[in-house]
């Protein structure tokens, strides 16, 4: 494939939308904070277009995501921090039903658990790679990181989820 | 020999050249340990793989309005003959050029109205 042309702002938010929601509630398990940032994304996108030069696409809008990201996780580490809603969860609960476990298992809540348990440089490299399907390459340029970096970060995100799952 | 590591992962995701790919799964074939820790981050890999790719809320991108429902058929039959039925109260029966079939319910509430005399008096109606 040749250089792509520059997508318009409504075609990325079209196409793209819904990974950066994926890789921003997979990081954070929040739907909320995954709202606002697509939010701030696509906002970024669009003052970003003007500016941008045909390049690899999915390296710069990744970029822009994270970017996005971590400047919201910076924002809120200076507010008071808002207990997570689970922090009491298992307090006086009883087993789940049968069928609640299924239903857990089928939509990953599991895999989301652990996924929040394995330090942020790890989570990113595996949710990159395995929800946004991103090639190494394309990684090593969003996150800013050499190749074997990312390599060694999905490998070792992997084996810890493995731990924490089974 | 040095076990393969972080080769593992880039071989399931298809990162190695074909010199690297014969090397490491040269390795694999008499390697137990790499054999065991290659189907552990492969079922990891797997489970994140098979979580589902959740909708965006909608109206959260432009242009794409999830969610958004436009009326069925039934659903205009149904409208329209909750119109008809409030017409017809509001009308009422008997007015010139009009007929209306009502339901039970319909002609229920129309025999409270006609027996009102409060409305019967608004209406113009002599008891």
């Amino acid at each position: 494939m040749g250089e792509d042309p520059t997508p318009s702002w409504e075609e990325v938010a079209r196409h793209h939308g819904r990974k950066i929601y994926n890789f921003a509630y997979r990081l954070t398990g929040n739907p909320d904070d995954a709202r606002d940032l697509v939010q701030d994304v696509l906002l970024r996108v669009r003052r970003g277009l003007e500016s941008y030069t045909p390049q690899s696409f999915d390296g710069w809008l990744w970029r822009i995501t994270r970017n996005a990201f971590l400047d919201e996780v910076r924002r809120r580490k200076r507010r008071p921090s808002v207990p997570l809603p689970d922090d009491d969860r298992g307090l006086g609960e009883s087993s789940p039903a049968p069928e609640d476990v299924l239903a857990s298992i089928r939509l990953g809540e599991d895999v989301q658990r652990a996924l929040l348990q394995i330090p942020f440089e790890f989570r990113e490299a595996v949710v990159l790679c395995d929800i946004v399907g991103l090639a190494y390459e394309e990684i090593a340029e969003a996150v800013g990181i050499p190749i074997g970096t990312v390599r060694s970060r999905i490998h070792r995100g992997r084996a810890m989820l493995r731990e924490l799952l089974s | 020999m040095t076990h393969l590591g972080d080769l593992l992962s880039a071989l399931l995701d298809g990162e190695l050249d074909s010199g690297a790919r014969r090397r490491t799964e040269a390795h694999l074939a008499g390697c137990e340990s790499c054999r065991l820790e290659l189907a552990r981050v492969e079922s990891a890999r797997g489970a994140l793989r098979r979580l589902p790719m959740l909708e965006t809320p909608p109206g959260l991108i432009p242009g794409v309005r999830r969610g958004r429902r436009f009326l069925s058929p039934a659903r205009v039959s149904a409208i329209a003959a909750m119109a008809a039925l409030v017409a017809a109260l509001v009308i009422g029966p008997g007015a010139p050029g009009t007929a209306f079939q009502l339901d039970d319910l319909g002609d229920q509430h129309d025999a409270r109205v006609v027996g009102d005399p409060g409305i019967a008096t608004f209406r113009g109606d002599r008891p």
